[in-house]
């Protein structure tokens, strides 16, 4: 006999109001990840307007990974107009976006991963850690694009204000301030006990040049599944992601043609990074919880690599300028975000304003994925016996293990 | 010396010292404009004002006595000291955008202090003459932005999109309009673009400074 | 105090902002509760609070719900960031709105995102339980005498004028005396005798009414734009700068020497020299020296019979003199003052400035001279013969001069101490580049 289980919890530590609800019943499992945020729809709220004021707005869609719009919607729209971003302009945005998603991590796992782990007093302790580390990571975001929530200081192909030497020196300095505490953090993630959880749709999508590369200068972009390579540009990428009816809720769901995918850090570790431990590499595989693992791995490696590509950039004469190219009247922008992928397309009318926009986010592309593994987990512990409160806990810790960020998730049903 | 008590803490003082002077020695701010140490106290502005005595005293100019019980802070004086400013800032011609004192502004940091808003961005931003941002032809709000950000924006070349709201003041924004941007901008279209991004939902009599629809 | 934190329809980057070291410590070291911030995971929820700093716009029913619901029960609402302050950029489409429009909000703290350091503020004084009370502007304009008087280097705009009086008492030190008060009540201007241009009043250019003005009615001439345009033009390629001007600099930034030394490096110029006019004067008896052209004039005003002489900087074409007076502007010098320099360098992002070193230093730090401060004190000092004296009119001296960068700080005397640890520090820094 098995008792019904109805867990509806408001999810706490993520960015932004989320709930998530969970039936197990009759041995089987339906979950329900929705945004408790009002639609801000801000597709509409770029129609009309020119492509130089679009990503002031795209940067506001999210606080929190608000530098992944603003690259993003540029790469989109420079595209449109048919500006070609030079190489070395190209590198710092690179840079820039990279070192977002270094502070964003490192705030996530440090401050609103780990009290689902440790004891208060080792919370207390890394919590120390994350606050130094990303006192530093706000340094050196400081000092290229001058504040951490809504980049200035750069506009469609190009910088409005120098950036030379003197910054890249001092943005490297400053992350070398955080490594330590970076690394300390991220033994302390790597040597947690994650929950055992079977992924039910083991499917991830990265960049293929992530590892490299998170803003790529321009499409087609390609991208890493498992089932090998998939080419995105503006007119396929509807039919690659697209958004089916599932059968139990109102939402829309995201697939790769077809079928439930995962994006972010776990994503684009198993889509580049094959040089990882073989133990790093199962679990990551198979777990949906290791995203956090994967989030430690890329942030200390990000700052590593961030501190190579710094100290070159800072050692020659930069050319920092673009050049122009054939309008081609929209264009898609992908990068990759602290969650995962972030699409934006956008359409330029003649009179050069902006017709149409879609912007599909890493956080409505996991939501499926994280319905199933939600699902899964819920009924796999009922079996075990699990009471109701103990259930909710792990479903919420394994929603924290995407690090959802509902500001992003425009297209989310909404809750009333 | 003298004895005097300061919100309580007492404190022993030259002869001849101020109420101001005490209070510093207590380790009390007393927020001031026209003071300036060893060169003027002459209490013409009337914000460093205090209680002392049983009577309201500018600080910077009433004498210390012995037993002179002070209080710099409280609701009565935070209202006092908001009129004089707001009067002072009545008969000063905003005018930010072309001031000497551009990105150091004594009024901008005691209107700060003591909480009355209408003195705009371009107030604490160092671009100066063909360097601003408007000179340059770009649709900066910085002239009409309530300030407090630094200038961030503009001083990183980016025009400002006015996050911080506008200023209130009617006469700041005829002086703005008609003294900056209408001589530098070819036509406002560009700036009621960049005021459509925070203020949508702009008085409408306000909206005849920048003409056009919504 | 017990706060709250929370978000509406927003983006949640003003909280998310708020995540930091100096934020966290400061709510540690007040001893305020974060009853509920579930951002980070504190999640009382139905408690009553403080205060109540509340980031979003109302866009839903469930917005306004849980706006009334926290109004209802917190003593203090903050408004956090444009969204609940204005609308947000989402206000665009319509159906955004402000707190204020439908709750009564008790401080706006503005921004998109805000700025940590008011956040700080704010929590600061309510804190302490002082009325930080927000209210709205009452009076917008006055009428008032609006004369201008100006002669292309020095100028006194009316309009911009609130009567304080600094410039007067300053200008009455100094012995220039050529500005007053004129009529009363609410005509009360602050004037030259008849109106007359500074040039023809009697001025010495000294400056000290531009420094010390608080409302930037009384200005010179600022040519720093000139001079940033011959470095990009490479016209221009050094910087003989007064040592007291590059400590007042340093002070007045919160800069060491050698930071300003990269800051002006980072402006475009090629070379840096620390350059004393004074150091290469020796002792001269039977002269009184005049530090500049001010005091070169009040001198010929005032002592005609005394015997003057003035140490004129000798810089190569393609140098600009930095100094802290005024006055060396109307002697055919190409000169800018500390303050000029000071509003350029502000365009620098400080944290990335690096360390550099003068290229030179043309200074000899406490020369075989006696400084005396005032007319008075000069002609006291003269009965002794006046050989070896330099006269310095600005009150406490060239580190408080006419053209050095404006403080914000009103006690000078603190300034001055601080300044002068600033050229000790400089003057070091000047014998290790004379020893390499």
């Amino acid at each position: 006999m098995s008792s019904a289980l109805r867990i509806s919890r408001e999810v706490s530590r993520v960015a932004g109001e989320s709930t998530l609800e969970v039936v197990v019943e009759g041995g089987r499992a339906r979950a329900s990840y929705s945004s408790v945020l009002s639609l801000r729809n801000f597709e509409a709220l770029t129609k009309g307007r020119r492509p130089s004021e679009v990503p002031y707005i795209a940067s506001r869609i999210c606080g929190v990974c608000s530098h992944a719009h603003f690259w993003a919607s540029s790469l989109a729209l420079e595209q449109a107009l048919g500006i070609e971003v030079g190489e070395d302009l190209a590198a710092i945005r690179d840079v820039c976006n990279r070192l977002q998603l270094v502070q964003n991590h490192v705030v996530h796992l440090g401050l609103l991963v780990l009290p689902d782990y440790v004891s208060r007093e080792r919370f207390e302790e890394h919590a120390r850690l994350t606050l130094a580390a990303n006192s530093y990571l706000l340094k050196a975001l400081n000092a290229l694009c001058g504040r951490l929530t809504n980049p200035v200081g750069y506009s469609l192909g190009r910088l409005l204000t120098p950036v030379g030497p003197r910054h890249l020196k001092a943005a490297a300095d400053y992350l070398r301030e955080a490594r330590t505490y970076v690394a300390k953090l991220s033994e302390a993630i790597l040597g947690l006990e994650l929950p055992e959880l079977e992924d039910p749709a083991p499917s991830y999508v990265a960049l293929s040049q992530a590892a490299a590369v998170t803003v790529p200068t321009g499409g087609p972009y390609s991208l890493t599944t498992p089932r090998g390579t998939v080419e995105l540009s503006e007119d396929n990428y509807r039919s690659v992601l697209h958004e089916v009816h599932a059968e139990y809720s109102n939402s829309r769901k995201c697939v790769l043609m077809g079928e439930p995918f995962f994006v972010g850090a776990r994503a684009r570790l198993l889509a580049t990074r094959r040089d990882l431990p073989a133990g790093i590499l199962r679990t990551l595989a198979t777990n949906p919880f290791s995203n956090n693992y994967a989030q430690a791995v890329e942030a200390l490696a990000a700052v590593d690599l961030l501190v190579e590509v710094l100290g070159e950039l800072s050692s020659r004469a930069l050319r920092l300028g673009s050049s122009s190219g054939t309008p081609r009247g929209s264009g898609l922008g992908v990068v990759e975000a602290p969650r995962g992928l972030l699409v934006h397309y956008y359409r330029v009318s003649r009179d050069g304003r902006v017709e149409e926009a879609d912007i599909v986010t890493p956080t409505v592309m996991n939501t499926y994925h994280l319905e199933l593994s939600a699902a899964t987990l819920a009924r796999d512990l009922a079996r075990r016996g699990l009471g109701e409160g103990e259930v909710a806990r792990y479903v919420e810790a394994l929603v924290r293990a995407y690090d959802p960020c509902i500001p992003c998730a425009v297209h989310v049903v909404i809750r009333r | 010396m003298v004895r005097v008590y300061v919100d309580g803490v007492e404190v022993d003082v030259p002869e001849g010292s101020t109420v101001l002077e005490a209070a510093s020695r207590a380790g009390r701010r007393v927020p001031t404009l026209c003071y300036l140490g060893g060169v003027f106290g002459e209490a013409t502005c009337r914000v460093c004002v205090v209680k002392a005595g049983g009577r309201v005293v500018p600080a910077c100019a009433y004498p210390v006595s012995e037993g002179l019980k002070v209080v710099t802070e409280d609701e009565e004086l935070a209202r006092l000291r908001r009129v004089s400013l707001e009067l002072v800032l009545a008969s000063h011609r905003v005018s930010c955008w072309s001031c000497f004192s551009k990105s150091s502004c004594r009024l901008l940091n005691v209107a700060r202090e003591l909480g009355v808003e209408g003195i705009p961005v371009c107030a604490e931003c160092p671009l100066y003459g063909p360097s601003c941002l408007v000179a340059r032809g770009e649709p900066c709000l910085g002239a009409l932005t309530v300030a407090g950000c630094g200038a961030l924006c503009p001083r990183s070349g980016t025009p400002c999109i006015g996050c911080r709201g506008y200023v209130s003041s009617e006469r700041v924004w005829r002086e703005a309009v008609d003294g900056l941007y209408r001589r530098y901008l070819k036509s406002l279209e560009d700036l009621r673009a960049a005021a459509g991004f925070f203020w949508t939902h702009l008085q409408p009599n306000l909206r005849r400074y920048l003409g056009g629809g919504p | 105090m017990r706060i709250a934190i929370l978000g509406l329809s927003g983006c949640d980057g003003c909280q998310y902002n708020l995540v930091r070291e100096d934020f966290l410590n400061f709510l540690r070291s007040r001893g305020i509760e974060v009853a509920y911030w579930p951002l980070v995971g504190a999640e009382e929820g139905s408690g009553e609070y403080d205060v109540a700093l509340v980031e979003g716009s109302v866009i839903s029913g469930r917005d306004l719900e849980v706006l009334k619901s926290v109004r209802s029960r917190s003593r203090v609402l903050v408004a956090l960031g444009a969204c609940a302050t204005l609308g947000g950029v989402q206000a665009g489409l319509g159906f955004s709105r402000s707190l204020a429009s439908y709750v009564r909000v008790d401080y706006y703290l503005r921004g998109c995102p805000v700025e940590v350091g008011e956040v700080l503020d704010l929590l600061d004084k309510l804190s302490r339980g002082l009325p930080a009370k927000f209210g709205e502007r009452r009076f917008d304009h006055v009428e008032r005498p609006t004369r201008v008087i100006a002669d292309g280097l020095i100028e006194l705009d009316g309009s911009k004028c609130i009567t304080c009086g600094r410039c007067i008492e300053v200008c009455r030190r100094v012995g220039a005396h050529v500005l007053n008060y004129f009529r009363r009540g609410i005509e009360t201007e602050v004037v030259t005798p008849y109106g007359e241009p500074f040039s023809k009043a009697g001025c010495v250019l000294c400056g000290l009414c531009a420094a010390y003005c608080p409302a930037g009615a009384v200005s010179y001439r600022l040519d720093i734009e000139e001079v940033l345009q011959g470095l990009r033009e490479g016209s221009l390629v050094s910087a003989y700068v007064e040592p007291e001007a590059l400590a007042s600099l340093a002070e007045s930034e919160g800069l060491t020497p050698q930071q300003v030394v990269a800051a002006l490096k980072a402006l475009g110029f090629r070379y840096v020299v620390v350059y004393d006019p004074l150091s290469e004067l020796g002792r001269v008896d039977g002269v009184v020296v005049a530090r500049s052209p001010a005091e070169e004039r009040l001198l010929r005003r005032y002592l005609p019979e005394v015997r003057v002489e003035l140490p004129r900087p000798a810089i190569p074409p393609g140098a600009v003199y930095v100094t802290q007076c005024l006055s060396w502007k109307a002697v055919g010098l190409r000169a800018i003052t500390a303050r000029e320099l000071q509003l350029a360098i502000r365009r620098l992002n400080y944290p990335t400035l690096g360390e550099e070193r003068p290229d030179s230093v043309l200074w000899v730090p406490g020369a075989a001279m006696r400084r005396v401060g005032s007319l008075d004190e000069l002609r006291r000092s003269l009965g002794g013969g006046c050989g070896g004296l330099v006269l310095e009119v600005c009150p406490g001296g060239c580190l408080l001069g006419g053209g050095q960068p404006l403080t914000p700080c009103t006690d000078l005397g603190e300034v001055l101490a601080r300044r002068r640890a600033r050229l000790e520090e400089l003057a070091k820094l000047g014998s290790e580049v004379a020893r390499s």
